[in-house]
């Protein structure tokens, strides 16, 4: 008799556990992101929006506050959202991509856009009401193959800032918009004669691959990448462009190798436009306004340096995107609408994702912008009509990139010549190419 | 003379082991320090902040608007909890059914479970995914305990299994013999004997689903059922990282498993002596 008492208890509990913890998902799982219980499908006046976002803590804030504004303003829109940070959301969307339960809305940046859109994961756009907000030149560079599958979020770009009380002290010659590369070295060799010892008027960033791609499209030879997979390094220009670093090195028109690598970009003491080394300093839009806060009243913006082609890239990066399996394309088009023409809206998110590209909610937050934000978006404004296409480095090219400035460290610091170093870095292009290729 | 010479050998064999532990520690030192410093020291190869500061796991603990970290750890440790039973009980009867119930088929069975051993996570990933997300199971727990009861983990079987074959069959025949089913044969004969193998399993299970960031990742969607590795990823922005409450918070979050570790000592090493299971 006791016998089957013991095994009963044990089946019991199993299955009471087993009750007990698909009871607690299920109802939790009312509120998921399973598309199947999204409420009637297509109409754009009942569904429930799978949104999904990276970024910070301050961003998830506001935008699920904007969120609940526009369920309250829309009876029938309810939202499902995800948040992350941006490597979990790397990982977490081919997954979703793979499975075909892509969110409805989520966001996308220009490093990946290509990717998706051709395999043809993302909703064409093009004929979206954007409500005239934003910029057509804007949505231009946002498009690919000439259609849009990118909502345009915000102000993104590179330039330099510039220490305009310390360079006028020293009676150089002030960076002007549209500067070009000779006019940038020439730039440097003259703080050289007019900065006194251990200041220097640019810095060094031969380990950063994309101040060469920059140097390289100004002259018209493209991106480093083409189409995702291939490596582009036009050899005479890459010996030209080192070569000028090196004798910089030699001559100390930029820091020495050691103090150089122990420079750290927005750290109060190691900065090197804050410790006073460097007179300028390459920067993105979004991070004017940090360094801004910590020198104010000092700082000037100027674009990258041009060559024939134009110089630095200036647009915006981050973007709202729509899945094609979505079964509210109506409603999800509505929402993007709103989320990037209303000002109420724009009041709630103020600048969790940069500074706002779409010009009504630009106006509705620019009494509470900050200096820094404000010279970044001047910064923007130098660099567009000259700025080239944003070509950052594809997936699956982070280890060619780490090679690149891990190369290019010993080159700064005489352990490799730029003979061995154009090699090496060749030859973990062609293995990168290799594997990708397969 | 004999004596004096084996305890200078002692001595000397001790200095190296204890500078070779002060090497292999050196991280954590560094982790425990670094976890003291705020982000202007964080670059600096002293162990030892200047000015300690306590904010890093005060600011941690507190990072998110809606939880603190409490609401996270009670996260992890309630679905921990699941896993382990769940792992224990399936391991134990699965084990149980191949080492000592004939059946038809059963080395095939058997090979077929080694298998699933063999495939890969992520070739499951997707399809798995696609199944919890029809099931409308996404956004719970239910994808990261369900597969601990269903056996989930093959190899947990397969190491039981090899425990319960070296048992002797003469304890089953003698419990058969004195009128016990087959299910008294596991409830009375079996589980007691296979308990070191048992804590071996529970172990395991807890610091791998502790570990396993991807699943957790995937199937859970909002921050009221965040696990500590995710809450963890908080702190990281696509720029701008926390260090010192990073470091701070993730030190707490390895607690759970060091003290694991510490107290299951004992049952841990018997369980390596007789499984040959190694961490």
């Amino acid at each position: 008799m006791r016998k089957p008492k013991g095994a009963l208890a044990i089946l019991s509990t199993v299955i009471t556990m087993s009750l007990l913890v698909t009871a607690c998902g299920g109802a939790k799982s009312s509120n998921s992101s399973d598309p199947k219980s999204s409420g009637s499908a297509g109409t754009a006046d009942t569904a429930k929006l799978n949104i999904m976002w990276w970024g910070s803590q301050e961003r998830h804030d506001a935008t699920a506050q904007a969120l609940d504004l526009y369920t309250k303003n829309n009876a029938g829109i309810t939202f499902s959202p995800q948040y992350t940070d941006w490597d979990g959301y790397w990982k977490k969307l081919p997954t979703l991509a793979a499975s075909k339960s892509m969110p409805d809305v989520f966001q996308m940046d220009a490093a990946y856009i290509q990717e998706y859109v051709s395999r043809g994961l993302l909703e064409d756009l093009t004929a979206i009401d954007l409500g005239g907000t934003i910029d057509q030149g804007v949505i231009d560079k946002s498009k690919i193959d000439g259609k849009l599958y990118g909502v345009p979020l915000s102000y993104n770009g590179t330039g330099f800032v510039y220490n305009k009380p310390e360079l006028e002290a020293a009676g150089m010659t002030l960076p002007k918009k549209d500067w070009t590369w000779d006019e940038f070295f020439a730039f440097a060799e003259e703080g050289r004669q007019k900065l006194p010892a251990g200041k220097y008027a640019i810095g060094d960033y031969t380990t950063v691959w994309n101040w060469y791609q920059d140097y390289q499209m100004a002259y018209g030879k493209g991106p480093m990448f083409q189409d995702g997979t291939k490596l582009n390094i036009d050899k005479d220009l890459w010996f030209t462009f080192q070569k000028k670093y090196e004798d910089f090195r030699a001559r100390d028109i930029i820091p020495k190798a050691a103090v150089s690598a122990a420079t750290v970009e927005n750290d109060p003491k190691a900065d090197p436009l804050l410790s006073g080394l460097t007179m300028t300093r390459g920067v993105a839009v979004g991070a004017v306004s940090a360094l801004e806060k910590m020198m104010p009243g000092k700082l000037e913006v100027v674009n990258n340096p041009v060559g024939p082609n134009g110089g630095g890239w200036a647009q915006s990066t981050m973007y709202w995107v729509v899945s094609k399996d979505s079964e509210h394309k109506e409603a999800a088009a509505k929402f993007l609408k709103w989320i990037v023409s209303d000002p109420e809206a724009g009041k709630i998110l103020k600048t969790t994702r940069g500074i706002p590209i779409s010009s009504t909610i630009f106006d509705s937050i620019k009494s509470e912008l900050s200096e820094g934000e404000l010279l970044g978006i001047e910064m923007y404004n130098m660099a567009a009509d000259k700025a080239m296409p944003f070509a950052p480095a594809p997936p699956g090219w982070a280890d060619f990139v780490k090679t690149y400035s891990d190369t290019m460290t010993e080159v700064m610091f005489k352990k490799k010549t730029l003979d061995e170093a154009f090699d090496v870095i060749m030859k973990k292009g062609e293995d990168t190419q290799a594997r990708l290729a397969k | 003379m004999e004596l004096s010479r084996s305890r200078s050998r002692s001595v000397l064999i001790h200095l190296l082991m204890i500078a070779a532990s002060i090497v292999m520690l050196y991280p954590v030192f560094w982790w425990v320090g670094a976890s003291l410093k705020d982000a202007s020291e964080m670059s600096s190869a002293a162990i030892w902040p200047k000015k300690p500061v306590w904010d890093n796991f005060v600011k941690g603990w507190n990072f998110s608007k809606e939880y603190t970290f409490a609401r996270f750890f009670g996260n992890t440790l309630l679905m921990e909890a699941w896993n382990v039973i769940g792992a224990v009980i399936s391991s134990s009867l699965v084990a149980f059914g191949f080492s000592r119930i004939k059946f038809a088929l059963s080395k095939f069975w058997f090979a077929v479970l080694l298998m699933t051993m063999m495939l890969p996570g992520q070739v499951t990933l997707i399809p798995q995914y696609i199944m919890y997300n029809n099931l409308g199971f996404v956004n719970s727990y239910v994808p990261l305990v369900l597969p601990h009861f269903l056996g989930g983990g093959a190899f947990f079987v397969f190491l039981v299994c090899q425990f319960i074959r070296g048992i002797p069959r003469e304890l089953d025949e003698a419990a058969k013999i004195d009128g016990t089913s087959t299910f008294g044969l596991y409830y009375r004969i079996i589980l007691p004997l296979i308990l070191p193998a048992l804590v071996n399993v529970a172990i395991f299970t807890f610091i791998w689903s502790w570990d396993d960031f991807m699943s957790q990742m995937l199937y859970l969607n909002s921050i009221d059922k965040y696990t500590v590795g995710l809450a963890l990823r908080m702190f990281i922005d696509q720029f701008d990282v926390q260090w010192g409450q990073l470091l701070a918070m993730s030190l707490l979050s390895v607690m759970p498993s060091a003290l694991i570790f510490l107290f299951a000592q004992r049952y841990f090493v018997e369980g390596i002596a007789t499984t040959g299971l190694k961490g």
